[in-house]
């Protein structure tokens, strides 16, 4: 068994073309996005230590450690308003007002 | 919980939202979307690019009902779209899947459970498939399954 330079354990998804598995995609921690995971690509993409895994490579989910988990909370809380979800949140990551969708 | 299937055509000019899945006007649950595929009906030779895009607001396009996979499950609480006359307003970079293809290969994605693509309970937030470019236009069939 080789040591694994890249993120090659897991598999958040599979891309099959005409019935065959031709790729993979890893799940980004920060955005919630897939992106295609090529080993030896060579591509750069950034690791999150807190979360511990490899990310998609966007400027923003590469400059805040901002969980999806979160932005997804931030988006219900504004939804309806909850400001004491909203002033929870905003305290814990101050930047993601920049990152509402 | 339910699991629903939803499919789209459009001509995939460059900027056409081929199929749109979108919380109602007043969301109730989080979608999962789990599973995407993008073919055509038509054997011609064109390589394509799509994203899978994070959408604020639905754009105006025929509606297309949610099919439930288990019909002891009620009616999708999600809204879906084809055919678009006006494009929905996309999230600027939140591209949650790229999609690389070939008129002639048959594109499917399959998300592991419980990585799947999540659409907070956000009113009118949602996800469409777009087009970013094909080598020569063609009717292109999307398919999306999705959870709520
Ligand atoms: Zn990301
Ligand atoms: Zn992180």
């Amino acid at each position: 068994m080789s040591i694994a330079i890249h993120d090659s354990t897991r598999e958040d998804g599979a891309v099959v073309e005409n019935g065959r598995q031709v790729g993979r995609t890893l799940l980004c921690p920060h955005c919630g996005g897939h992106f295609h995971s090529i080993p030896g690509s060579g591509k750069k993409r950034g690791w999150c230590r807190a979360c511990n895994k490899v990310l998609c490579g966007k400027a923003s989910c590469l400059k805040y450690c901002i969980p999806a988990e979160g932005r997804f909370e931030y988006a219900e809380a504004r939804n309806v308003q909850n400001q004491k979800v909203i002033k929870k949140l905003e305290g814990r990551y101050p930047n993601i007002k920049d990152l509402a969708f | 919980m339910g699991v629903y299937f939803i499919d789209g055509q459009d001509t995939n000019t460059a900027s056409t939202t081929v199929l749109a899945l979108n919380q109602p006007a007043s969301a109730l649950k989080r979608l999962k979307v789990g599973y995407l595929s993008a073919g055509s009906d038509v054997s011609a030779d064109s390589a394509f690019e799509a994203v899978l895009q994070r959408i604020s607001t639905a754009g105006t396009s025929t509606s297309v009902t949610p099919q439930k996979r288990d019909p002891a499950d009620g009616a999708a609480s999600a809204v879906a779209g084809e055919a678009h006359t006006s494009e929905p307003t996309y999230t600027a970079n939140e591209i949650m899947l790229t999609i690389n293809g070939h008129q002639r290969a048959t594109f499917q994605w399959y998300a592991a459970p419980g990585r799947e693509v999540v659409i907070p309970v956000t009113n009118n937030a949602g996800v469409g498939y777009q087009s970013i470019t094909a080598a020569s236009a063609f009717n292109q069939i999307v398919g999306m399954e999705f959870e709520e």
